[in-house]
């Protein structure tokens, strides 16, 4: 390359690092200084060192509360959105009529703000009139008071997930779609049952889509927060309740750094996610060696 | 030549940097007010306004609407930003908080005390906005605990109204006798401090000590009001989180509701067949009824540079033309004079005299800016957990008692 040439390379991608380093990598390295002050918003930072770290992890009792919340979450959730995602793509993978309706009604939820499905599932989910227990005491069941139970609420937010399997299942529907169809052929003509041919051909085929849409269901599992927020504030349990068992992670983090003002607490809590995250992707990229098959090296 | 061009450049720069706010092209003064986005109020503050630019038609009045739940997150945001609105609201639970940023109207109360009036506002308003002998807000309208009670379903079950010499014994016993047939004799307030606190103010208990230097909470006075809140629902004669009547009180399935809002009696006296009314609240063992007053008010942003266009208007909003719209909304006069007006009026609560006698007995809460936090990220968790799992009172209480120690603790550390 030559000078002149290096010099307009420069020049082209000189907004795109700026943007970078001003609005992205500037606010990191802030947010990183800021955990180790106190800071309030409206006074000048004060230097604590890992005081911000040492409280979260030894004396705040919101603090493992909402990373063991986050962990079932993401333990429930993932697995329940991706199974379900990838049955109802197989399904949709079928020549059945009215197929593309079918395949928007099921994607339709994913595009509804948060927001009001929090509010909509807080409604069906109330105790005494929700439709869910409305329904349930129509087969005799007595439901529980899902937004009012600290051992119901979370199991509410994460059959709430479910409705927006829609994502993962257009991911899984383009994964099904390039399944090799030779070796269907020949495996059929093999003798091979439906669950056989499932098995070693679509499966194999398939795993690098389950591997993309785990390390993303992972990822926003970890970072869930708008529909617990909704949903908390709809519910008359207050944000994160009842009994902190619904506090979230990042709005527990969201709690700290804009209602009560903590930056430095929030700063702190902000970079062990971004740790955790790391190494959770880090390891799921290690493990997945042993089961995502890579057609380059079988 | 040179030395006015420097002179020139200097003006201006001094002109950019200034604080003035220039006047509009109708040559009125502008005043920003932040104002909490409430549908019940919209038309009422939009009049009051309307009014108030046509008195002062040199000022301009301009209304920042915010949704209520963003209200304190917005706020501190333009403050940090240097960018604090001239006016917004801020009454005695947000103040300790927002102390630094309020402009003392103190001398602005002496130079007009003749037309503010102070003495007509409640003697226990008064105590509530003056906090330690500055004034820095002016309020509109108070919340004070009360015993809200149903007519029809006392009526119905043959049971002697509440009285305001009642015990907390007299009270249970009564929701006991109450509940049956689909009726509950009370109801649980959940989600924040309103009822919890005022039970631990009534067996003679605290939430901090008076210096706010340490949690009281796990006192035997604060466990005993924890105690007999818990068994409202143990006993059966109020039902255990989201298992009562959506709508609660104003569903007419609830024959009383301890503790209650004012900002409610609006909505009550839409519902014609809810035929209701108050008392102060029961006594407790330590012989306190342990309520809470607390002011909603407005005040004024030590930043502001329309100072008096500002107070212009504070003193608009709480004067008694505000007030009286402010009741003809629903709320509870917090002008006596305004009170003195409606007191013959055919409205639900009949039992007016009830507030008067609740407010000599009212509390303020305790005046720290961490109370907000405190109550409801580190104490109310375990309250939760008390009304709806198996934990014993003095247990949940030790545990609220230990999360907020840690956290004055921790803070006084300098870990926030």
């Amino acid at each position: 390359m030559s000078r002149a040439q290096a010099r307009w390379c420069w020049l082209m991608i000189a907004p795109a690092t700026i943007g970078l380093l001003l609005f992205t990598v500037g606010p990191m390295l802030t947010s990183l200084w800021l955990s180790f002050t106190d800071y309030d918003v409206v006074s000048t930072p004060k230097f604590v060192g890992l005081a911000n770290y040492k409280y979260l992890l030894t004396a705040d009792p919101s603090f493992w509360v909402s990373v063991k919340v986050t962990a079932l979450y993401a333990i429930g959730s993932v697995p329940l959105g991706l199974f379900a995602a990838l049955m109802v793509a197989m399904l949709l993978n079928l020549d059945v009529p009215f197929r593309g309706a079918f395949r928007t009604l099921y994607y339709l939820p994913t595009l509804l703000p948060a927001t009001v499905s929090g509010v909509l599932w807080a409604w069906i989910f109330q105790p005494t009139d929700g439709a869910l227990n409305q329904l349930l005491l129509k087969v005799g069941v007595h439901g529980p008071a899902w937004t009012q139970s600290p051992s119901w609420a979370l199991p509410a937010l994460i059959l709430m997930s479910m409705w927006g399997f829609g994502g993962a299942m257009v991911i899984f529907l383009a994964g099904l779609q390039e399944s090799p169809r030779a070796l269907h052929e020949a495996a059929a003509l093999d003798g091979a049952t439906q669950w056989r041919r499932f098995w070693v051909v679509t499966w194999p085929a398939l795993t690098p889509t389950v591997f993309f849409n785990l390390t993303m269901g992972l990822i926003g599992a970890m970072k869930a927060f708008d529909q617990a927020f909704a949903f908390g504030q709809s519910n008359g349990a207050g944000v994160g309740g009842p009994a902190r068992s619904t506090l979230f992670y990042v709005l527990n983090l969201y709690t700290k750094a804009f209602e009560h003002f903590h930056m430095g607490l929030a700063s702190a809590m902000a970079w062990l996610l971004f740790a955790v995250i790391g190494l959770v992707t880090f390891i799921n990229f290690r493990l997945s060696k042993r089961w995502v098959y890579d057609e380059a090296t079988g | 030549m040179k030395g006015r061009a420097f002179a020139l450049i200097g003006l201006i720069a001094i002109a950019g940097c200034s604080h003035d706010r220039p006047v509009d092209p109708l040559g009125r003064h502008t005043v920003i007010w932040l104002y909490p986005i409430d549908v019940g109020t919209k038309t009422m503050t939009e009049k009051l306004v309307a009014s108030f630019e046509r008195e002062n038609p040199d000022i301009h009045i301009d209304v920042r609407a915010v949704p209520g739940s963003q209200y304190q997150t917005k706020l501190k945001t333009l403050v940090a930003a240097g960018e604090a609105p001239d006016i917004f609201v801020c009454g005695d639970v947000f103040f300790p908080y927002l102390r630094p940023f309020l402009l003392d109207l103190t001398e602005l109360a002496k130079r007009d005390a003749k037309e503010i009036n102070l003495q007509d506002f409640y003697p226990a308003v008064q105590r509530a906005m003056i906090p330690g002998g500055h004034i820095y807000f002016m309020p509109q309208w108070f919340n004070v605990s009360l015993l809200y009670y149903n007519r029809r379903l006392f009526d119905a079950a043959r049971e002697p109204y509440p009285t305001p010499d009642w015990s907390w014994t007299d009270y249970a016993a009564a929701a006991k006798r109450l509940t049956k047939d689909g009726i509950w004799g009370s109801t649980v307030t959940t989600g924040w401090w309103g009822e919890w606190l005022t039970l631990v103010h009534g067996a003679g208990g605290d939430l901090f000590d008076p210096k706010i230097t340490h949690a009281t909470l796990d006192t035997p006075a604060a466990v005993q009001g924890l105690t007999f809140y818990r068994d409202t629902i143990k006993e059966g004669f109020a039902p255990a989180p989201g298992m009562g009547p959506a709508t609660g009180f104003a569903s007419d399935k609830v024959a009383m509701d301890y503790g209650g809002h004012v900002g409610l009696w609006a909505t009550y006296r839409q519902l014609p067949k809810l035929d209701w009314d108050i008392q102060p609240l029961p006594k407790g063992p330590s012989g306190r009824r342990g309520g809470e007053i607390s002011l909603t008010a407005l005040a004024i942003s030590k930043a502001t540079p329309e100072k008096e266009a500002s107070w212009r208007f504070l003193k608009f909003m709480s004067s008694t033309e505000s007030i009286r719209a402010h009741v003809d909304r629903g709320y509870v006069a917090i002008r006596r004079s305004v009170a003195a007006e409606h007191r013959d009026a055919n409205l639900a609560p009949r039992n007016r005299k009830a507030v008067e006698i609740a407010l000599d007995s009212a509390e303020p809460i305790p005046s720290s800016k961490d109370f907000v936090e405190i109550a409801l990220d580190l104490v109310q968790p375990e309250i939760d957990r008390m009304l709806t799992e198996n934990v014993s009172p003095a247990e949940a209480a030790k545990h609220a008692a230990e999360a907020a120690d840690a956290f004055l603790k921790a803070t006084d550390g300098a870990a926030k």
